[in-house]
């Protein structure tokens, strides 16, 4: 790695600059030792906005105000900082050039650490809107600050912030431990309220994007998948009688066929020689399968749970063959509702295995994990049908 | 195996030999104890019943620690006869490597050392009564279930073994105090001055609304522990690489308040000298709490002398004047407090001394005040140079009647030989009539010989300007005690021996 002399000898120069403005992010940040300074600048620099932005005359006379006292507090305070601002850069500036200038790697991490400061600014600020990607989101946001401002100021909404001095402050205060652990750690917290989720679903509209609330019945499910002809044709070679006559077997051969149909699915070529064969005597059936998914979410003591958010896919769903899923009954109740012309073809419903999935219902893996929040398998059954 | 049975019936034998010999120990504990009672009816004074209790006791001490010498020796080898006896019983299961069992029993025994068991039993014996109960504020289950007496063993038992093992446990928790304490010292004395004002603003703000003194715990309560557990968990790591250059640039915050004695210390002696930082052992750690639990004790007991000497002394006319001035100050404060009230905002008043005295104490502020109010003192000092000796007060008048009030003693006869014969026996203060204890136990009441030896109570005097006076009027002390004997001038007669009651006015002194 080789920079340039001139390069270097530009970042010496703003080498001064850069330890500041990592100073102000440390104390941004709350990277220090001295937890407990931060919050007693925090507290004294109030003190100096409010004096900064007095706008009446004040009265040497009138003393039994009590905002005197404050007054008198925020001048020192003022007067205060500037000292400690000047002894500061001062005192940045004197020790720089009393030591031996800036090596490359000094200003290679300085510089690495600002940026990650800088970096980390941004993510926690940008928590605060989660999946924020479209204007109208933004639009929305915006509108929403200007109203709560203004019942802030119309209706005192809240304590204390009364006028604009005392609204400054808060912003400031705000602004100072908004990255604070603690405080981070209360967002975060208030983020597993479910309540609040609700809201911020319902606010942002940003739900599910596979889920639809509507409900779909075992025989809308059914007409569905009939009017989508996602049924699938086999051409049963009657090889004995007893095919035909006894159930059982019948009921054997047709899932081999299913399975069969199943693997030739994924290989078009094969399927085409198979029709290709000289025609032999035999019947067509249609051979239905219900897919249903069956969605869990933990909860905790780490416990599986049929229950999922009021915003998110319900316990079980279905999927349309154009993507859109519809909550759905529990596959116990299907079998009652299927038309009659329709036999059944296997004797339980067929489970798949778990597939785990994180917070999102993004897939993770087929083992649980700390990290896996939610899972998802699928119900199966087949009903076939002469055709 | 018949040498195994040769030496346990050995064993037996010799256990038996020390049951007897304990047995013996109490007997002869008895007799001396008896002995000890006999030989005191010769000395009749009143003042060596302390003496003869202090030496029955160290006698009794003796033979008790004697004797649970032994009861111990005897458990501990009854208990290992029992061991020896489960050993053969239990060969099979223990060639079978079963030895769970046996060495839960093998750790049961061991767990109790032979000191302890010594003091346990030593504490039984010294005191076999009832201990008094404490008063209790969460009833204990046991109790509840009209099981007292369980409760009460419970609560009796002194054990070594559970004092050890509590002050074990208390030595390892203590450490979190006396970190603490560590860190209010440090906080005080301005090691830390941000935390000292931040201190300052949360008692300021107490004091202007002291609804924040339930707030502000819970606050730490919710944001200081919870938050800092949930961060623990879930919280990221930032990992910032430092230069080793270190910080650059000074704060003037830090630069004006902090105190460091390390700097003033430096300068002083070379910096190699100081100690450095060495890695603390376990053992260490314990000998670090035990002594910082032996000075928080020894502080304790400071404090409490002090407090106690304040209520019993200051507070309690010892020195009169002294008490009546602190009784007239502290009511003027209370007055003079209640009357400036009405003009002060107090919420003000507290804050800015909480303030002011936090400032005074800054240990870079403190030593220059010190100088300039020596200064001052010596400048005045200069102008009064014979100061006036004022050790004598005439502003407090102390003329109270003290407590007055009669003691009451008896002065015994025996019959002679000769009927009607009397011989003077004792100056008692117990009446000695035949329901008297000492009489049913013939045995002399406590008294003395001649009356110059009678002792006032404690805390009183004999008037000295009164003496032994007969009460003429017997009756009256007679109905009073409702007694059942003759008359005789001022004696009461019975069988054998006859009273009369001397009284004496008693003043009350300090």
């Amino acid at each position: 790695m080789s920079t340039p002399p001139v390069v270097l000898k530009a970042l010496s120069n703003i080498y001064p600059l850069l330890i500041v403005i990592d100073q102000t992010l440390n104390n941004m940040l709350w990277i220090t030792n001295d937890v407990p300074h931060i919050f007693v600048n925090i507290v004294f620099v109030s003190f100096s906005i409010r004096f900064l932005l007095i706008t009446d005359i004040i009265s040497v006379f009138d003393i039994g105000n009590h905002s005197l006292l404050i007054d008198y507090i925020g001048l020192l305070s003022t007067s205060f900082y500037i000292c400690s601002l000047a002894y500061y850069i001062y005192s940045v500036a004197s020790e720089i050039q009393n030591s031996e200038p800036p090596t490359a790697d000094d200003l290679v991490i300085l510089i690495e650490n600002v940026q990650d400061k800088l970096f980390s600014v941004k993510k926690d600020f940008l928590n605060l809107f989660p999946r924020n990607n479209d204007y109208k989101l933004t639009f929305q946001w915006i509108t929403l600050a200007t109203s709560i401002q203004t019942l802030i100021f119309k209706f005192n909404l809240i304590p204390y912030v009364t006028d604009t001095t005392s609204y400054l402050i808060m912003c400031f205060v705000l602004m100072c431990i908004f990255h604070t652990h603690t405080f981070q750690g209360v967002l975060e917290i208030i983020w597993r309220l479910k309540f609040v989720r609700s809201l911020y679903v319902w606010w942002s509209n940003d739900n599910d994007k596979l889920y639809t609330k509507r409900q779909i019945t075992p025989l809308g499910y059914f007409d569905m998948l009939i009017s989508d002809k996602s049924y699938i044709t086999v051409k049963m070679i009657i090889q004995s009688s007893e095919e035909i006559t006894q159930f059982t077997t019948l009921r054997t051969r047709l899932i081999q066929l299913c399975e069969a149909e199943d693997r030739h699915e994924n290989n078009t070529i094969e399927t085409e020689n198979i029709e290709k064969t000289p025609v032999i005597p035999s019947i067509e059936f249609n051979i239905l399968k219900f897919c249903i998914e069956e969605n869990q979410r933990k909860w905790n003591n780490d416990t599986w749970e049929a229950q999922t958010l009021p915003f998110e896919r319900s316990n079980f769903t279905v999927v349309s063959s154009c993507g859109t899923s519809f909550n759905s009954d529990n596959p116990l109740t299907y079998d009652k509702q299927i038309p009659s012309n329709w036999i059944k073809l296997d004797d339980i419903w067929h489970k798949s295995s778990w597939d785990y999935c994180n917070k999102n219902w993004s897939y993770i893996g087929k083992k649980d994990s700390p990290e896996c929040f939610t899972r998802t398998r699928v119900w199966s059954f087949r009903y076939f049908q002469k055709k | 195996m018949s040498m195994s049975s040769y030496f346990r019936n050995k064993y037996e034998e010799l256990l038996d030999t020390i049951l007897s010999a304990e047995e013996l120990i109490a007997v002869i504990n008895d007799i001396e104890k008896h002995n000890t009672g006999e030989q005191e009816q010769f000395t009749n004074n009143i003042d060596l019943d302390q003496n003869r209790d202090k030496s029955v006791w160290n006698k009794e001490l003796m033979t008790k620690m004697l004797s649970s010498l032994l009861n111990v020796s005897l458990t501990k080898l009854k208990n290992k006869n029992e061991l020896d006896l489960l050993a053969n019983t239990e060969l099979n299961n223990y060639l079978n490597k079963n030895q769970e069992f046996l060495n839960q029993n093998n750790e049961n025994i061991e767990d109790e050392p032979f000191l302890a068991l010594f003091l346990d039993k030593l504490i039984t014996r010294l005191v076999p009564e009832r201990l008094p109960i404490r008063e209790k504020l969460i009833i204990d289950e046991i109790a509840t279930n009209d099981l007292k007496t369980i409760q009460n063993e419970s609560e009796q038992q002194v054990s070594v073994g559970i004092l050890a093992s509590n002050i074990h446990k208390l030595s390892g928790s203590m450490e979190k105090i006396f970190e603490f304490q560590d860190i209010v010292i440090r906080v005080i004395s301005w090691k830390v001055p941000s935390r000292m004002i931040i201190s300052l603003l949360i008692l300021t703000k107490i004091c202007y609304n002291p609804m924040y003194i339930i707030l502000f715990p819970l606050l730490y309560l919710s944001l200081g522990i919870i938050m800092n557990n949930y961060n623990a968990k879930y919280g990221k790591e930032h990992l910032y690489s430092t230069s080793h250059r270190g910080k650059i640039g000074k704060s003037l915050f830090t630069d004006l308040f902090k105190y460091d004695p390390m700097k003033s210390i430096s300068t002083h002696y070379p910096t190699t000298q100081l100690s450095t930082p060495q890695e603390i052992t376990h053992g260490m750690q314990v000998v670090i709490n035990l002594r910082d639990f032996q000075n928080l004790t020894t502080n304790q007991l400071h404090l409490l002398e002090s407090s106690s000497k304040f209520l019993n002394e200051t507070a309690a006319f010892k020195d009169e004047r002294r008490t009546t001035i602190l009784l007239f100050g502290i009511l003027s404060i209370c007055i003079t407090l209640k009357l400036l009230s009405f003009f002060l905002n107090w919420s003000f008043v507290l804050s800015s001394a909480l303030w002011i005295s936090a400032i005074i104490i800054h240990p870079k502020l403190l030593p220059k005040l010190k100088l300039l109010f020596r200064t001052y003192h010596l400048k005045n000092e200069i102008y009064q140079p014979n100061p006036v000796v004022k050790d004598k007060h005439f502003d407090i008048v102390l003329d109270q009647q003290p407590r007055t009030h009669t003691v009451e003693i008896f002065e015994i006869y025996r019959e002679g030989l000769i009927p009607t014969t009397w011989k003077f026996f004792i100056f008692s203060s117990s009446l000695f009539d035949p329901s008297d204890q000492y009489r049913k136990s013939q045995s002399p009441p406590p008294g003395v010989k001649e009356l110059t030896m009678v002792q006032p109570p404690k805390g009183w005097i004999f008037d000295p300007n009164d003496d032994w006076k007969i009460d003429y009027n017997f009756n009256k002390w007679k109905m009073e005690r409702n007694l059942q004997v003759s008359i005789d001038q001022e004696f009461l007669i019975d069988s054998k021996f006859k009273r009369r009651r001397l009284t004496r006015r008693v003043i009350q002194s300090h």
